[in-house]
C-alpha cells in the first residue's frame, strides 16, 4: 500500500508519515510501532548524557537499527543561536544535513517563536543545512520560511502532545493555496488517524506525529491506523472531493420511482 | 582545573602544565569513543577540532547524545 513518492529535498519517499521515537511503552513497542507505521522518516533528540548512558544497547542503538531516515529536532531550544548550535552537533552525530527546527517562544503551550525560527532558518541555510521548521499556521511566517529557501515548512495542527488534531483548517487550507510548491507537513497535534486523513485531504504534503501512536493503548495497531489513514488522505486529495452542497441531492435516480401515481388518475 | 560538564561543576584532575585539548579531557570524563558531539561555552566544536582545542578553568562543556524525539 502506497501513493504517489513524495520528494523531500531530492530525496524520493513513499511514505508520507514522519513517526516520532519518544513515549512509547517499551523500545521493542516502538520498534514494532516503526514497521507497522510504514514510516521512512524517524525523528530523534538530542540530550546531555553522562558516559554511562552512551553506551551500546542504548535507545539510540535499537533507532539506528531500524534502518530509517533520521530527522533529528532542536527540542528545547529558545533562540536561535541555541537552535543553529544543536543542529551542527546533530549534523555531527546523525551524519545529516536535515533538521527539525524548533524553537519554542512559549514554555505553556511549546509555541514556536517566529521571530527565531526565521533568523534560525536563515542560519541554518547558509550553513547548508536542509531545514524543516516546527511553525505556527500564521501565513507571513511560513511563506518567509518558504522564501528564504525551506523546502519543507511544517505547521503545527494544534500544540505538541495535545491530540487535538487541527484547530484552524481555514489556516491549514490557505497555506495550501498560497504555497502550493512548498512541501506542508502537519506537525504536532494530531490525535486520531481522522485527523491526519483530513490534513491530507486539505492538500497537505505529509503528517508528523508521535504521541498518538506511541500513547495509544496499543501502539503498534494505531501506527497501522495511522499508516492507512496518510495513505487514504493523500488518494482522495489526488482524486479530487466532491462539491458540497447546502440542498439534499438523491443519489438514486428520481425517474422511474416505484408507486408514484399522478393524482389526477 | 574547575570546568563545567553538562551544567555541573567538574574537577579535572591529573593535568602536567599544560592546557589540556578537547579530546583528552572526554577521555579522561569518560566519553572514549562514544557517540557524543560537543559545545564548549555554547559553541559547537566538531570532533576534527577536539584535538587542537584547549579546555581552561571555567569553560562550559555541553555534551550532547542521541535520545528518542517527536
Amino acid at each position: 500500500m502506497s501513493t504517489d513518492p513524495w520528494i523531500v529535498y531530492d530525496e524520493t519517499l513513499t511514505s508520507r508519515l514522519f513517526l516520532g521515537t519518544a513515549r512509547y511503552p517499551s523500545p521493542k513497542v516502538m520498534a514494532d510501532a516503526v514497521e507497522a507505521s510504514r514510516a521512512e522518516v524517524l525523528t530523534v533528540g538530542m540530550r546531555r548524557q553522562a558516559p554511562s548512558e552512551v553506551g551500546g544497547g542504548s535507545i539510540w542503538d535499537r533507532i539506528a537499527g531500524l534502518g530509517r531516515r533520521i530527522l533529528p529536532n532542536t527540542a528545547g531550544c529558545h533562540t536561535a543561536t541555541e537552535a543553529v548550535t544543536l543542529a551542527e552537533m546533530a549534523r555531527e552525530i546523525f551524519d545529516t544535513d536535515w533538521i527539525k527546527l524548533e524553537v519554542t517562544g512559549d514554555d505553556y503551550n511549546l509555541q514556536p517563536d517566529p521571530y527565531e525560527l526565521i533568523d534560525a532558518s536563515r542560519r541554518l541555510i547558509e550553513r547548508g543545512f536542509k531545514v524543516f521548521p516546527y511553525s505556527t499556521d500564521d501565513l507571513v511566517v511560513c511563506t518567509r520560511l518558504r522564501d528564504l529557501g525551506c523546502q519543507v515548512v511544517m505547521p503545527w495542527g494544534s500544540p505538541i502532545g495535545t491530540g487535538k488534531g487541527l484547530l484552524n483548517p481555514y489556516a491549514l487550507e490557505t497555506l495550501r493555496a498560497r504555497l502550493p510548491d512548498v512541501s506542508l507537513v502537519v506537525d504536532a497535534g494530531i490525535g486520531l488517524p481522522s485527523h491526519a486523513a483530513g490534513a491530507m485531504e486539505l492538500g497537505f504534503d505529509g503528517v508528523l506525529l508521535n504521541t498518538a501512536v506511541a500513547r495509544a493503548d496499543d501502539p503498534v495497531e494505531m501506527a497501522s491506523a495511522f499508516a492507512y489513514a496518510v495513505n487514504a488522505g493523500r488518494i482522495a486529495y489526488r482524486a479530487g472531493a466532491m462539491a458540497e452542497s447546502e440542498t439534499a441531492e438523491p443519489s438514486t435516480p428520481v425517474v422511474g420511482t416505484p408507486f408514484w401515481h399522478d393524482r389526477r388518475a | 582545573m574547575r570546568i563545567s560538564v553538562n551544567g555541573e561543576l567538574t574537577e579535572l584532575n591529573g593535568l602536567d602544565g599544560e592546557p589540556p585539548r578537547l579530546d583528552r579531557v572526554l577521555v579522561d570524563l569518560g566519553y572514549k569513543d562514544r557517540k557524543v558531539a560537543v559545545a564548549v561555552n555554547e559553541t559547537f566544536v566538531p570532533r576534527t577540532s577536539w584535538a587542537e582545542r584547549t579546555i581552561g578553568t571555567g569553560d562550559r562543556l555541553d555534551v550532547v547524545a542521541p535520545i528518542q524525539g517527536g
